[in-house]
């Protein structure tokens, strides 16, 4: 095997700079695609954390009003006191 | 976009930069290490495989690149055997074994046992072929570099380290070997099997399968076997002195990164050293020569007593050095001596200098960042890159020596476990592993290493933040000194060999510049004047140097700095060294450039080194203490006694397979912060559960090993579930149960006392509610009137338990007993007679202090305060209970009052009057003024004996009268106080209101006020007296019937109930001797409201006035004035009492006159009173 003229090798050295600072500068964005899917998971997921948050206190907020809905004996009470005039206000 | 659609490289290039600009707030404190869902890494380390294309390199040094190839791809493979080794669990426990020669099944148990056992015990074969395998090729390559011809010629760097790391392979791979006493086992089991059905028929497999067990039964078989192959070998102490010193080199000036890194420098010392001594060579004398250094590396070795071998094996390279042939201790002063004890076993030396460390260089970076966030710039200058590359490096070193120390300090923990005499905390039939882990660590140690492992973590996450950048510059820079150095610098020295004739060097500085120089015009100038060993004509030639954003491949990096040092290398087989033909600046250079493109391939590969830096994976691993562990039973004793061996309490527990969270150091260290709530280690406490992280990446990446993860991943599911749940003792989630268990705490407070407790649970409830609105700012919590209804239990039932109580405390306790004294407008408890049965209350449930006032001491000062109010009902208990009722409790209470009441009047009083009115006389008159006051108070004395002498009159009549009279009392205040209270507290809201509230806005509440009052105050008492009216008519009433319309009345006539009213205010009238209790005294002011009612009620209040017996005898007496005693009555007191009473009927009947006044008139005429109240919020006390 002959070896090629210097000059071609110092070429294709050259090309190979050139082609790994390709490469380089790909993986970089790669690198810096991954790292905005990081930080937009991480967003994502406090946001979610907060919503979920909020839901669970309206969920209860629902429970309680729930429960006072079914409770009867409140209007009636109200009702007896002011000799049979019906309620105007719900409660 | 469609996927053929074109985008070229800038778009692109330009759509991940917008990717920066997307603002995502995560609101996340940083508290915690990096957070990954998604890990990319490059490698872009070739292993030599593109050596072929620089084929103007110096051939010997390509040829050798050649052979790390090979060498490095038989350490990767060695590495594999040792995780192999490390990570083999026991398989021939889980199999069943036949229990006799007649079993049926054995025949099956034994073929499924070859079948299961098969695959692994392939892997061990292939570890012996291996271990053959890689013994050859290094006493092989030690041959080739010991002959006689190469023995004086210069070695590379890279090699000697590279067989040092295969020194440091075969270290780890026989003490695995040794260790690992189930491989046995299990080769073992499947032996017997494959004999049994003569599965090895040839007799090569048969030898084969002697030669394995021999090699696995047989200890330290790899270490020997290299020692005596190496010492066949001539001189071969000699390379291997070569590499230790190279060892002692790289470790004294830090050349190295990562901690393992480290490590392995320090076992190659004692391996190596190991190796060497021999019936040939004595390291003793060697040392005497100056071959190599024994006080330096005793010194290594007291700095490092114990080093990780692999996973959480550990060794003691000193230990190698005693069981060498030659041992002499007096060589060995720092290492042999048990004192002082290795600075690795403190961490609170190495703790301030750490925390200076990380202050001083996070305070850089975050100078730095600041810069690199706020200014743009497409590439640094080479200064610039130059700066943040060093400090790039700086941060790596800090990261992986805080590492070092934390690992080097679990290393010889594990190696120094502890017992009972030396720590009292440590059971004496404590695990071994609890000794070496859970008992082994001061309460000081355990901050401190958390503090360590948060520097780590918490720096890890801001250097990876800045990766990109760092990353970049490092390219940047890595290159144009790179570029640089070749292009320029190395111009002088290539000059000088040229015009000096020196072929050599000049043959090694053309080689490294064409390996990587990257020329402007794609190949060097031929024009330059240095390449002809001429001078630069002035200003004629200049070299502009390129500059690109990428690093040297790892075959140039290794192929520029092996040529540069053999430049610069003081050997150089047998001929005189080229660095006498260099002169100094120039051998500076190289040098320095030497020395620090070291860590370009660190830097190069900077993700990777900044991951191996923070790696604390192996503070979790403990499959060697599993091994040891498994083979024997868990024994525990049940009962507390000094131990001993022939102890008969121990019970057998179940072998286990891993050991429980308690004695893992990742979850020791969490449980350390939550259990001792230090303040200042709060926020660290989730940088410990990151070491699972690391574990369960390296179970993944590097054991690649299933069970490994899932055990990882289970136990950190337990601990999480722990964490959570004593975490949440100490924060949000819990307030919202605290806040319900302190109102309830309030609640049953009140339920505990009498009805005086009113103010005091006003008191509490808002102090809770402060503290609701305080933390509010902080916390999401439940509404907080939500909280509060619930814990009176008011939102599924209708009433809660406050109105519930203020019922029952009214009905047995406030009614019968209680004496109202207009004068005060109190009402009091009576101190006389009870008339009513005792008040049982249930026994107030004991509260902490915290659920109450807080502390013990405001507990007392409040209690104090409260005091005051305790013993009688007044206008305090009444806003009290009007602010705690509201609208609903107060008509619940009102309405239940009105039965009651109604109750009475229907039963008790009514029967007394039945009663009464037939002990009446059938007439009585007005006598005539004629008979004196004397005369007439015999009279009535007379007419109305039996009355007076009616036993139960002033006991159980006047009482029934007396809670009718509090009832109607108490329904007046109580509206009172509720028009004043809403009266009061509405205006208040408005006014600090927004002051921009509009003008309609105001006066619709005020005009909402005017008709709340007109509603609940005013008509709400009316409502009473109306409801009691129609409780007083026949038949359940005793009324006398309707008399004929024409018909005169007769003022003679005691069949009205005002006569009846008559004759007993007569009877209370008359004054009492000083030790009887009076009237006064025993019922209070409800007594005479109750007649009173009554009577204004009937309508008979002109004709009582008229027509009753005590004011006709004051009328009589005012006239003639006298003054005796009338069958034992004083005259003149008994007017005086007279005088009173009817002072007081007049003022009730005043009142009772305007509510039935003002109700008549509203009757019909409005109708505003017959709504409840309009839809007011409920109210607040602010």
């Amino acid at each position: 095997m002959s070896t090629p003229p210097r000059e071609t090798i110092q070429k294709q050295i050259q090309q190979d700079w050139a082609n790994r600072e390709y490469i380089e500068v790909i993986t970089g964005s790669i690198k810096k695609i991954t790292d905005f899917l990081n930080s937009f998971d991480m967003s994502c997921r406090s946001r979610l954390a907060t919503l979920n948050e909020k839901l669970t206190s309206l969920e209860r907020k629902i429970d309680y009003l729930e429960a006072c809905k079914c409770q009867p004996g409140i209007q009636t009470q109200e009702l007896k006191l002011v000799d049979g005039s019906k309620p105007v206000v719900e409660l | 976009m469609s996927v053929s659609e074109k985008v070229s490289l800038s778009d692109a290039l330009s759509n991940v930069d917008v990717l920066d600009e997307l603002t995502l707030p995560d609101e996340q404190p940083c508290i915690e290490a990096a957070p990954c869902s998604i890990l990319y890494q490059a490698n872009f380390d070739t292993n030599f495989e593109d050596r072929n294309g620089f084929v103007t390199g110096i051939a010997k040094y390509i040829e050798e690149a050649t052979v790390h190839a090979n060498l490095n791809e038989l350490l990767e493979e060695g590495n594999d055997h040792a995780v192999m080794l490390y990570t083999w669990r026991c398989c021939s426990r889980a199999i069943p074994q036949p229990r006799s020669n007649e079993q049926p099944d054995r025949v099956h148990i034994y073929e499924r046992t070859v079948q299961v056992l098969a695959p692994e015990v392939d892997k061990l074969l292939q570890f012996m072929y291996f271990q053959r395998k890689a013994i050859e090729r290094f006493c092989g390559e030690v041959r080739r570099l010991c002959h006689a011809e190469k023995r004086r010629d210069f070695v590379s760097e890279a090699y000697l380290l590279t067989l040092g790391k295969f020194v440091n392979m075969f270290a780890v791979l026989d003490e695995l070997k040794n260790m690992k006493s189930s491989v046995k086992n299990d080769y073992s089991t499947y032996r017997r099997a494959a004999q049994f059905l003569k599965v090895m028929s040839d007799s090569q497999s048969l030898q084969e399968s002697q030669n394995l067990s021999m090699f696995l039964a047989t200890q330290n078989k790899i270490r020997d076997t290299v020692k005596d192959a190496l010492e066949k070998i001539n001189g071969y102490e000699e390379l291997l002195a070569d590499v230790v010193n190279i060892c002692v080199h790289m470790f004294e000036t830090k050349m190295y990164l990562t901690p393992s890194e480290k490590h392995m420098l320090v076992k190659v010392m004692g391996f190596g050293l190991f190796l060497m001594d021999s019936e040939v060579c004595n390291i003793n004398r060697l040392d005497q020569k100056k071959k190599i250094r024994l006080d330096r590396i005793d010194r290594i070795f007291k700095n490092l007593e114990v080093v990780p071998l692999f996973g959480d094996m550990q060794i003691a390279p000193f230990n190698y050095i005693k069981r060498s042939k030659h041992y002499d201790s007096s060589k060995w002063p720092l290492s042999s001596s048990p004192n002082p004890p290795s600075p690795q076993a403190d961490l609170m030396v190495h703790l301030p200098q750490i925390r200076e460390e990380h202050q001083n260089y996070i305070s850089e970076l975050a100078r730095y960042s600041n810069e690199v966030t706020t200014t743009f710039k497409e590439a640094g200058s080479d200064a610039e890159n130059k700066a943040v590359t060093e400090l790039c490096l700086r941060g790596l070193q800090l990261l992986s020596s805080w590492c070092s120390v934390l690992t080097e300090l679990c290393s010889w923990k594990l190696l120094h476990p502890t017992d009972h005499a030396s720590n009292p905390r440590c059971p004496p039939d404590a695990e071994e592993y609890e000794r070496a882990t859970r008992y082994n660590y001061t309460s000081e140690e355990k901050f401190a290493m958390i503090e360590v492992i948060a520097m780590i973590k918490g720096l890890q996450v801001l250097m990876a933040r800045m990766e990109t950048v760092f990353a970049d510059a490092a390219r940047r820079s890595i290159y144009a000194e790179l570029q640089d150095f070749v292009q320029l610098k190395l111009r002088e020295p290539l000059r000088k060999a040229i015009k000096n004739k020196k072929d050599l060097i000049r043959s090694i500085i053309v080689s490294v510049r064409e390996t990587c120089g990257d020329w402007a015009r794609g190949c060097e100038p031929q024009q330059d004047p240095a390449l002809r060993g001429k001078k630069d004509a002035e200003a004629s030639f200049t070299i502009k140097v390129p500059r690109r954003n990428v690093g040297p491949s790892s075959t140039q990096l290794y192929m520029v700095r092996t040529q540069l040092e053999a430049l610069i290398s003081d050997k150089s087989g047998g001929r005189r060294t080229l660095r006498k033909d260099l002169d100094a600046g120039t051998l500076t250079q190289i040098e320095t450039f030497h020395r620090l493109s070291f860590y370009w391939g660190y830097l190069l590969n900077l993700s990777d080194s900044l991951q191996k830096c923070c790696d604390l994976s192996q503070l979790w691993y403990r499959e060697f203490y599993l091994e040891m562990t498994m083979g024997r039973k868990v024994n525990k004793c049940t009962v507390h006694h000094q131990h001993n061996e022939e102890c008969n309490d121990l019970i057998t527990m179940e072998k286990r397979i891993q050991f429980p969270i308690e004695m893992s150091m990742p979850w020791i260290l969490t449980d350390h912060i939550l259990r001792t709530k230090e303040p200042a280690m709060m926020e660290y406490v989730l940088y410990p559960l990151d070491l699972y992280n690391d574990s369960a990446q390296y179970a993944l990446t590097v054991f690649r090993k299933q069970f490994l993860y899932d055990e990882v991943e289970a136990e950190v599911n337990l601990c999480f579930d722990q964490f959570v749940y004593k975490l949440s003792e100490q924060v949000a989630q819990r307030i919202n149960a605290d806040m319900h268990r302190a109102l309830d705490a309030a609640v049953a407070k009140f339920e505990a006392g009498d009805i005086t407790g009113v103010v005091e649970l006003e008191g509490l409830i808002s102090v809770n509610r402060l503290c609701h609105k305080l933390l509010s700012r902080y916390l999401t919590l439940d509404d907080f009137d939500a909280i509060l209804r619930e814990s009176d239990h008011g939102v599924l039932a209708p009433y809660g338990r406050i109105t519930l109580h203020v019922f029952w405390e009214l009905n047995f306790d406030f009614l019968p007993n209680y004496c109202y004294n207009a004068a005060t407008d109190r009402f009091v408890k009576c101190r006389g007679i009870q008339f009513a049965a005792g008040v049982t209350r249930e026994k107030p449930q004991q509260y902490g202090h915290a659920l109450l006032w807080g502390s013990k001491q405001l507990s007392l000062a409040y209690s104090a305060q409260y005091a005051q109010y305790v013993g009688f009902v007044g206008a305090q208990h009444l806003h009290a209970l009007v602010r705690l009722l509201g609208y609903q409790g107060v008509a619940v209470v009102v309405s239940e009052l009105l039965d009651v009441a109604r109750g009475l009047l229907h039963g008790t009083i009514a029967q007394f009057t039945r009663a009464l009115a037939a002990a009446m006389p059938r007439h009585c008159k007005l006598p005539r003024y004629d008979y004196g006051s004397n005369g007439v108070l015999g009279y009535y004395h007379a007419q109305l004996t039996d009355i007076v002498q009616y036993p139960d009159a002033r006991t159980e009549l006047f009482h029934a009268f007396r809670e009718l009279g509090n009832i109607i009392l108490f329904c007046m205040l109580l509206v009172k106080k509720k028009s004043r209270t809403y009266f009061t507290l509405r205006p208040s809201r408005i006014f600090f209101q927004d002051p921009s509230l509009q003008q309609g806005q105001l006066s619709r509440e005020g005009d909402l006020l005017t008709r709340e009052r007109l509603c609940c105050g005013l008509s709400l008492f009316s409502v009473v007296l109306r409801r009691l009216r129609t409780c007083l008519s026949a038949p359940q009433w005793p009324a006398p019937p309707a008399p004929h319309h024409h018909a005169p009345a007769h003022t003679d006539d005691t069949n009205e109930f005002h006569r009846l009213w008559s004759a007993l205010q007569f009877l209370y009238c008359i004054p009492v001797g000083d030790t009887q209790f009076t009237v006064e005294e025993l019922f209070g002011e409800g007594l005479h409201w109750a007649g009173c009612t009554i009577i204004a009620l009937l309508g008979q209040q002109r004709r009582f006035e008229a027509l009753d017996f005590c004011y006709h005898i004051l009328r009589v007496q005012r006239v003639d004035g006298k003054d005796e005693s009338v069958k034992g009555i004083p005259l003149k007191r008994m007017v005086d009492r007279i005088r009173r009473f009817q002072v007081l009927n007049s003022q009730i009947f005043g009142v009772l006159a305007r509510h039935l006044a003002a109700d008549e008139e509203r009757a019909g005429v409005e109708h505003v009173r017959c709504f409840p109240p309009p839809s007011a919020p409920v109210h607040q006390i602010n």
